[in-house]
């Protein structure tokens, strides 16, 4: 599977998570001059260095939880952690072991419509929201974003027990898209 | 007989490219863009199908997908329509459910035994021991296709779509409405269930615009177009599940637009199922986009206007339509154009008569009111055309909630009220003229848009026509029969007539005594005349018949579409690896794949089981458990919510300790078990089952909703994984390992430390589920791999799965809950009163549990163990007095005790240790057995 | 399939969800009557009308208050659960 296909997939690597719940939450993301996304259900670059295309990010998960990746040496996720074992009142630390791959290409829409009923295509990518939603039974959190690195694409995680199985499914499909683009 | 005409302009077919297929073993040919029948009707077969019952000759009747007498075997694919299948070359075809092919059809002696097959004769003979062997003939000689048993299994995927305006049916209206709701900005989806858009436009004489909609709709970039493609189904909130050839989609729809448009109807006299009799919008398809003749002697039986624009069609093409026999008394029609031929009126068709190939020869029919005399005539003709008579295509319309009522006027059911975002165009709303309905169509797509954009319309509606083109009643009774209403299931009027006398007088009762409308075309070419029937013979209006419910689908779905690629979702611990190299037997529990016992060179199943509860208590054992729930719960509320969420009491838990956690529901009733561990002042941890985790997590969240306490809780059940070290050598093996002391007065029975393994940070809590001393280890999911490669580096420790574990607990006497627990048990009754503590001020349950000690227990649970082997199993039943005291929750065999010990639900009054208990065995032996104590093993 | 609209996700198909039951009072477990308590535990108001329910997104394990009406089969409002105490008019 290579990224010129109508439909691809890729697991990143290098990466580091960590997730923060609980009233006083968005204040240590700001204590640590990472960014704070506003609205519930939305994301956004990890710092001020990071544009909307960058790998690094910050995720606002329903009201008070947030979710960051962050690539290579990751100061920010090092540091939010750091925080977090000190225990500051009010928040709280979510461990994510996330199972994390990219979907993108073309036909990238195409793949969703077959595992997962939001309508993918007409969401505001600017807007920059995160969708929660179940794929093919499973629960999911997707960023849709238009990357540096892969262009427009899907940047799903789910629970870790489930990837063997969700990305599985996925490669089944994405494979037949593309050889069915490749007539 | 049918013929192929010279090029007709829009036709379907491919001149250029011949195909050659097999029918009943002789070879044809057709042409690229021919269906199967319309080949077989170019070549002149005009029989293609043995009917249900009688096994009479039948031929095409409406050629728009309802025919059942349309179905043939395909290259081993049973039932599929002839009518809409294209013709690929080297195709296979044969009639089904003939016996001897179907020109020999030895089942066509059953119409000679017609009087004795009325309509439910089946209801009424063959009481007693007779009917299990006439069942089975009957069926035999009335199905349809064959099941090829070995057939490759076929995989097909699912979509789902999404659209503002979904427009169903791409003939005149169906183009014009969606055209203007793609002009309205609305993003549109266009599905038609033939192989091309159009349907009736190349013979609708529609001029001007109207005749260009196919090019604006092809070149619109808001409309995408979808063609052998039907919707099958419409289900709520303006989900409408879609057939295409591929696979099915699933649309969402913000509207809907039905222009379905009409079903033509036939009419119904003696022999009117005779091959040659069709509608007379068969014909056109036929004509327009096959290049077929439906003869070479034509008679229109007609009552409307479209049977004289269907005669001019046909004669400006060069077909000779010999007769034209209008039903209505009056010269209504426009008999301009027609050259020679001279319409009757006031007609009367008597019966059709059949030639030797079994297709229409001739027509007989009165003339009576028309010459004022008493007048019989026999006409020549080789084909039948109907044009009498219309039924909306509503089906659809009715399941997405419209109501619909009869209008006389326009002889139609026309749509009353629909619900919002539902819309009806065209002749579905009684508009038949071709410029009125492409301008109602207009109307519908643009109110549509609006509905789906939130937007105001920009054209009102307009008021449904009232030009009738339907018959009152188009029902003509022979006294020797078979004028056939219903051509899938052989069912005459008198059969009709048979369930009204015997009391079936309703329209639901009617059809499920005659089984009409329960063929495949479900009654669509018949149910109207069959509630006219029934109306004139109870003396009612038609309006006071309310017609049968209509559910989906609407046209007979392959059941491969409906499976399509069958998502099975499996969840794998970070172990599964490693489980594989020691050769784990797997099981799925809880959605969870599990080593059910790891396989031992040839060892059979119960011997690797019973090494592996050997290998624990003699030394050590260690078992994947990253199935449990594991639920952080943080917050200065944190234990105070413990305490009025499970039965024990947490707020005073030492940090470091753990507490086995009992839930209940509000009635008292064990619900799921834990144990909830003490990480820090406001910092608890706490597992679930396996089975349980997903719920208890939401229900600590509902339960919060309602007291919106200080406490924020984390489900970390797939993100952490988790080991049981358990067996007497167990501290000695995993102290090396970590960097906390494990000794007794340090780590007590209980504890729960926060430590390191390595460089892997864990949870490690001191546990006795399966034997006196054990440690379950969590770790992220990412380390737990390691951390059983690090374990069992040591070669003491065994590897052992959930058929051990299930015995080493029974072992210990321990309970697990929903198995040896049910939804009847409260704790007092399964020896889990110690995990209550009644005097908090509040928990779930509590209130519900001072009522179950009042009343004392109804049951208990105990250990018991048989003096010998036998087959008692889980769920067995303990008999006392000849009445169920009880019953056997588990039971195994103990490698340790070597005796078979088990926990069963048993009364009061035997619980006692050494109380005698009877157990009922499967072939109702009676197997004793002695109530004990448990633990049944102590120590280890 | 249905759709509900999530004050927090917005609308999504109704397998995204699962309900908890109508909204309740418990009685005071230390004043009820055994009898009031049964009531309150087993009987439940089955005829048709508005009715307020727990309803939770699965996939981000959010609960919150739906009004339904159970005789047309309509979902009428959703809101988060914060916003009981000021019941819908």
């Amino acid at each position: 599977m290579s990224r010129r296909d109508a439909a691809w997939l890729a697991e990143p690597v290098a990466v580091k998570r960590v997730g923060l719940k609980g009233p006083r939450a968005g204040a240590a993301l700001a204590r640590l001059e990472l960014a704070v996304p506003q609205q519930p259900n939305t994301w956004s670059p990890l710092t001020d260095s990071d544009g909307a295309g960058s790998a690094n990010v910050v995720c606002r998960l329903g009201a008070s939880e947030f979710f960051v990746e962050e690539r290579g040496d990751a100061p920010g996720v090092v540091a939010l952690e750091a925080l977090l074992r000190s225990r500051p009142a009010g928040t709280y630390p979510v461990l994510r072991e996330d199972f994390a791959f990219v979907l993108g290409g073309g036909s990238a829409d195409e793949a969703l419509a077959q595992v997962c009923n939001v309508n993918f295509a007409a969401l505001p990518f600017e807007a920059r929201p995160v969708v929660m939603t179940l794929m093919i039974g499973v629960g999911v959190l997707v960023l849709p974003q238009v990357s540096d690195d892969d262009g427009r694409c899907f940047r799903i995680w789910c629970d870790p027990s489930y990837g063997a199985y969700l990305f599985g499914e996925l490669e089944e499909i994405v494979t037949r898209i593309s050889a069915g683009r490749a007539q | 007989m049918m013929y192929r005409l010279p090029p007709v302009e829009g036709e379907w077919i491919d001149r250029t490219r011949e195909l050659r297929f097999e029918f009943e073993r002789r070879a044809f040919t057709g042409l690229a863009g021919d269906t199967i029948s319309s080949a077989l009707a170019a070549s002149g077969v005009m029989m293609l199908a043995r009917s249900f019952k009688y096994h009479r000759p039948r031929g095409i009747l409406s050629f728009a997908n309802h025919d059942a007498n349309n179905l043939f075997q395909v290259d081993g694919v049973p039932n599929v329509r002839g009518d809409v299948t294209p013709l690929a070359d080297g195709m296979r075809a044969a009639a089904v459910n003939t016996f001897g092919g179907l020109a020999r059809d030895r089942a066509r002696r059953l119409e000679w035994l017609a009087r004795f097959l009325p309509v439910g004769f089946y209801y009424k003979a063959f009481h007693g021991r007779g009917f299990a062997r006439w069942e089975r003939r009957i069926r035999y000689l009335s199905g349809l296709g064959r099941i090829q048993a070995r057939a490759d299994s076929q995989r097909t995927d699912k979509q789902y779509r999404f659209c503002d305006v979904l427009v169903i049916g791409a003939g005149p209206s169906g183009l014009a409405a969606a055209q203007s709701a793609a002009d309205a900005g609305a993003r549109v989806l266009l599905v038609d269930e033939n192989a091309r858009p159009g349907g009736s436009l190349p013979w609708s004489g529609a001029t001007g615009a109207g005749s260009q909609l196919l090019d604006r709709v092809n070149t619109h970039p808001n409309i995408e177009l979808l063609c052998a493609t039907y919707a099958a189904g419409y289900y709520a909130d303006h989900w409408v599940a879609l057939i295409e050839p591929a696979r099915m989609s699933k649309v969402r729809a913000g509207a809907v637009v039905f222009a379905t448009g009409l079903i033509e109807q036939p009419a119904v006299f003696r022999n009117n199922d005779l091959p040659g009799v069709l509608t007379g919008s068969a014909a056109l398809r036929l004509l327009h986009r096959y290049a077929i003749a439906p003869g070479k002697r034509v008679a229109i039986l007609t009552a409307n206007r479209e049977g004289y624009e269907l005669a001019r069609a046909l004669k400006e093409k060069g077909v000779e339509v010999v007769e034209l026999l209008d039903l209505r008394p009056e010269a209504a029609g426009d008999a301009a154009g027609l050259g020679t031929l001279r319409p009757h009126h006031g007609v009367v068709p008597v019966e059709a008569v059949a030639g030797r190939g079994g297709a229409v020869r001739a027509l007989r029919v009165d003339l009576t009111l028309e010459t004022g005399a008493a007048r019989a005539v026999t006409l020549d003709c080789d084909a039948v055309l109907m044009s009498v008579g219309f039924a909306p295509a509503s089906q659809l319309l009715l399941q997405a909630g419209a109501t619909m009522s009869f209008h006389v006027a326009s002889q139609q059911h026309l749509p009353d009220v629909l619900p919002p975002g539902v819309f009806a165009a065209g002749r579905l709303n009684g508009v038949h003229d071709v410029a009125a309905r492409i301008a109602d169509a207009h109307d519908a797509g643009d109110a549509a848009a609006a509905h789906a954009l939130g937007q105001v319309p920009s054209r009102s509606a307009r008021p449904p026509g009232t030009r009738s083109i339907s018959h009152a009643i188009p029902v003509f009774p022979h006294e020797k029969g078979r004028e056939f209403v219903d051509l899938d299931e052989d069912i005459q009027v008198k059969d009709l007539l048979a369930s009204v006398q015997e009391g079936y007088d309703s329209p639901e009762l009617m059809k499920r005594f005659s089984t009409l409308g329960m063929g495949p075309s479900q009654g669509k070419q018949s149910n109207l005349n069959g509630a006219r029937i029934l109306a004139q013979a109870r003396g009612k209006p038609l309006a006071d018949i309310t017609l049968t419910t209509q559910r989906p689908f609407y046209h007979p779905v392959p059941l491969k579409h409906l499976a399509g690629a069958g998502f099975h979702p499996e969840r794998r611990s970070g172990l599964h690896a490693a489980h594989v190299e020691l050769e784990a037997e797997w099981m799925t529990l809880g959605g969870w794949r599990r080593p059910e016992y790891y396989r031992r060179g040839e060892l059979p199943r119960a011997e690797c089981i019973a090494e592996e509860v050997r290998a624990v208590r003699s030394g050590a054992g260690l078992i994947d458990v990253s199935t449990l729930g594991k639920i952080d719960v943080f917050g200065p509320d944190a234990g105070a919510f413990l305490d009025r969420m499970y039965a024990g009491s947490f707020s005073d838990l030492r940090i470091g300790m753990s507490r086995y956690a009992l839930l209940l529901d509000e009635a008292g009733i064990v619900r799921d078990d834990g144990v909830a561990a003490r990480l820090a002042e406001d910092h608890f941890y706490v597992t679930t089952t396996t089975g349980g985790a997903a719920n208890v997590y939401r229900d600590l969240l509902l339960w919060n909703a309602r007291w919106r306490m200080n406490v924020s809780f984390v489900n970390a059940t797939g993100h952490r994984g988790a080991l049981n070290l358990a067996g007497p050598a167990s501290r000695e093996l995993l102290q090396p390992l970590v960097d906390i002391d494990l000794s007794a007065g340090t780590f007590p029975y209980l504890g729960a430390r926060e430590a390191r393994l390595g460089d892997i940070p864990v949870r490690i809590l001191r546990v006795g589920f399966v034997s006196s001393l054990g440690y379950e280890i969590h770790a992220r999911y990412q380390d737990a791999g390691w951390l059983w490669k690090r374990i069992m580096g040591s070669e003491k420790v065994r590897p052992f799965g959930v058929e051990a574990q299930r015995v080493l607990r029974l072992e210990k006497g321990h309970a697990i809950v929903a198995q040896d627990t049910d939804n009847l048990t409260n704790p007092f009754e399964a020896g889990l009163g110690f995990a209550v503590r009644m005097g908090k001020p509040f928990f779930i349950g509590q209130r519900s549990l001072r009522i179950h000690e009042k009343r004392g227990s109804r049951q208990q649970l105990v250990g018991f163990e048989l003096d010998s082997e036998s087959p008692v199993r889980e769920s067995h039943l303990l008999i006392q007095d000849g009445a169920i005291a009880g019953r056997v929750t588990s039971v195994a065999r103990s490698p340790t005790l070597g005796r078979t010990i088990g926990l069963a639900m048993t009364r009061p009054e035997s619980a006692a240790p050494g109380s005698s208990i009877a157990i009922r065995a499967s072939d109702g032996a009676m197997v004793p057995a002695r109530v004990v104590r448990t633990p049944f093993v102590e120590a280890a | 399939m249905k759709l509900i609209t999530c004050p927090l996700n917005g609308p999504r198909p109704l397998l995204e969800f699962v309900c908890g039951g109508e909204l309740r009072d418990m009685p005071d477990p230390d004043l009820c009557s055994d009898g009031e308590w049964a009531a309150y535990l087993f009987k439940r108001d089955s005829t048709p009308g508005v009715k307020r329910e727990w309803w939770c997104h699965i996939p981000s394990g959010y609960w919150f208050i739906a009004e339904r009406d159970t005789a047309a089969d309509v979902f009428l409002k959703t809101y988060d659960a914060a916003d009981i105490r000021g019941a819908a008019p």
